[in-house]
């Protein structure tokens, strides 16, 4: 990992901003697959997809699924991976739209 | 395995006019305490708080009860779960303060993550570093541990052993008799939600509540209008027993401005109230126009905390227009539950005289007190409990 993108992820566990752990990680594991490193890319990728699924990001299911495809995890479930991955609604129980 | 000799609750276990209370242990020993976590508040259907302290989805509260760690959320579907608070990989806790969850709940640990269903969703670099999966770890045998739960009236009762019968048929009786009241009740927000600690052991503040021989001398402000003979037990052998009263008045404001009620009431309520304590160790208490109840926690042997929430009939009364009258209402009621705190606190520490030999109840005034020792002391007597 280059020594920006180390300062950016631990500024971020520093401030707990997760969005942008999910980000950071999702760059490191493409930085570490174009250098070939399939072991490292999936360590990174599954930081990523552990962030996303925590915030309930729109990003985990495609995170997973990639890390399905290299055989590092389970198929979620109902994933089509040709239909784009929206935002979720936020439901509330207290009336609010 | 309990430090208790059949002797003492053979005294217990007789005819009112003739019984003894429970012994001193049941108020001093440290071992009869652990045992009662388990034959009395685990093995039956215990409070542990209100679904009100979950209010919208996500939310998650951790609740240490008798030491258990559990875990109340309301789930994406809106139904409020119980779960162990205990992640199943090495056994950490799970969350340590409310908080809203906005996706899964990740173990602070190792990053396990749970849906709010208890559903194991990920296990990262089990299988080793980028390896998320393993042969021999199946998620779905290892979902948070889901611990029996019945919200009744906004509270949340337990079962821990998981071998109660359902809370339907455990309490068909009182909710039956209170079935007029099964409607959605509207909590009275901040003002009307407040806790007690008391130095006390938990079963005290039950025996207290359950009886009325006490009111003229502990809350002289009722002599005025809710005399002793205005009031009757309440009594339902191995479930619950309390009091009521014929004479209920509704509060007022200056104007003259009331609650609403309860919808499709009969006249019974226009001036009755009843107050019952549901066993083990929730007290509730209905009236035409609010309900409300208390938790009681038991911290240690000595220490209880009351969790109370007062709830009212219609959504308007937890409104703005009514915020005066519910901020006169709670301060009402926090000062009759404060009237009682020197006389639970002055119980427990009359229990440590060794001479007690655990009192004599009225046989008139105190059968309801003398049913919740009665009910106590056969959670140690199964074989007494198969004769009954």
């Amino acid at each position: 990992m280059n020594e920006d993108l180390n300062s950016k992820l631990l500024k971020a566990h520093a401030e707990g901003d997760i969005d942008a752990l999910i980000g950071l990680y999702a760059q490191a594991a493409q930085d570490a697959e174009a250098g070939a490193d399939l072991d490292a890319a999936c360590f990174y990728r599954t930081h990523a997809f552990v962030f996303a699924l925590q915030a309930g990001d729109h990003r985990a299911e495609a995170l997973q699924y990639a890390l399905y495809l290299q055989g590092r995890e389970t198929c979620p479930v109902g994933y089509d991976p040709r239909r784009p991955a929206a935002k979720p609604q936020r439901a509330t129980i207290s009336g609010d739209p | 395995m309990h430090a208790l000799s059949y002797s003492d609750l053979d005294a217990v276990l007789t005819e009112l006019n003739r019984a003894k209370g429970l012994p001193n242990a049941h108020y001093t020993s440290q071992e009869v305490y652990e045992a009662e976590r388990q034959a009395v508040l685990f093995d039956n259907w215990s409070g542990v708080g209100f679904a009100k302290d979950v209010p919208e989805i996500g939310d998650v509260k951790p609740i240490d009860f008798l030491g258990m760690p559990l875990l109340l959320v309301r789930d994406k579907d809106g139904a409020v779960g119980v779960f162990q608070n205990t992640c199943r990989h090495r056994g950490m806790i799970l969350v340590d303060a409310p908080r809203k969850i906005e996706g899964a709940l990740r173990c602070p640990y190792h990053s396990w993550c749970y849906s709010l269903k208890g559903e194991l969703k990920a296990t990262p670099h089990v299988g080793g570093p980028g390896h998320n999966t393993h042969a021999d770890i199946d998620k779905s045998e290892l979902g948070l541990v889901r611990i029996r739960h019945f919200v009744w009236h906004d509270v949340v009762f337990v079962n821990v052993s998981g071998t109660a019968p359902a809370f339907e048929e455990v309490h068909a009786d009182l909710i039956a008799r209170w079935a007029e009241f099964e409607q959605p009740v509207y909590y009275g927000g901040p003002e009307s939600s407040f806790q007690l600690e008391v130095k006390t052991n938990w079963k005290l503040a039950i025996e207290n509540y359950c009886e009325s021989y006490h009111l003229p001398w502990i809350h002289p402000g009722l002599n005025s209008y809710s005399r002793l003979e205005d009031h009757y037990n309440i009594e339902a052998p191995s479930r619950y027993s309390g009091q009521g009263t014929e004479v209920y008045r509704q509060l007022s404001n200056t104007d003259g401005q009331v609650f609403p009620d309860f919808d499709g009431l009969s006249a019974k309520w226009d001036t009755a109230a009843e107050y019952v304590a549901l066993y083990p160790n929730v007290l509730l208490g209905i009236h035409r126009d609010h309900f409300f109840a208390i938790v009681l926690e038991p911290k240690a042997l000595d220490q209880t905390v009351e969790h109370i929430a007062i709830y009212y009939a219609q959504p308007e009364a937890a409104g703005p227009a009514f915020d005066t009258l519910r901020n006169k209402n709670a301060a009402q009621w926090k000062s009759v539950f404060v009237e009682d705190i020197f006389v639970v606190e002055g119980m427990q520490r009359g229990r440590h005289g060794v001479l007690f030999d655990g009192g004599r109840f009225s046989p008139a005034m105190d059968g309801p007190t003398h049913m919740f020792h009665h009910w106590v002391a056969s959670q140690f007597r199964p074989q007494q409990q198969a004769a009954e």
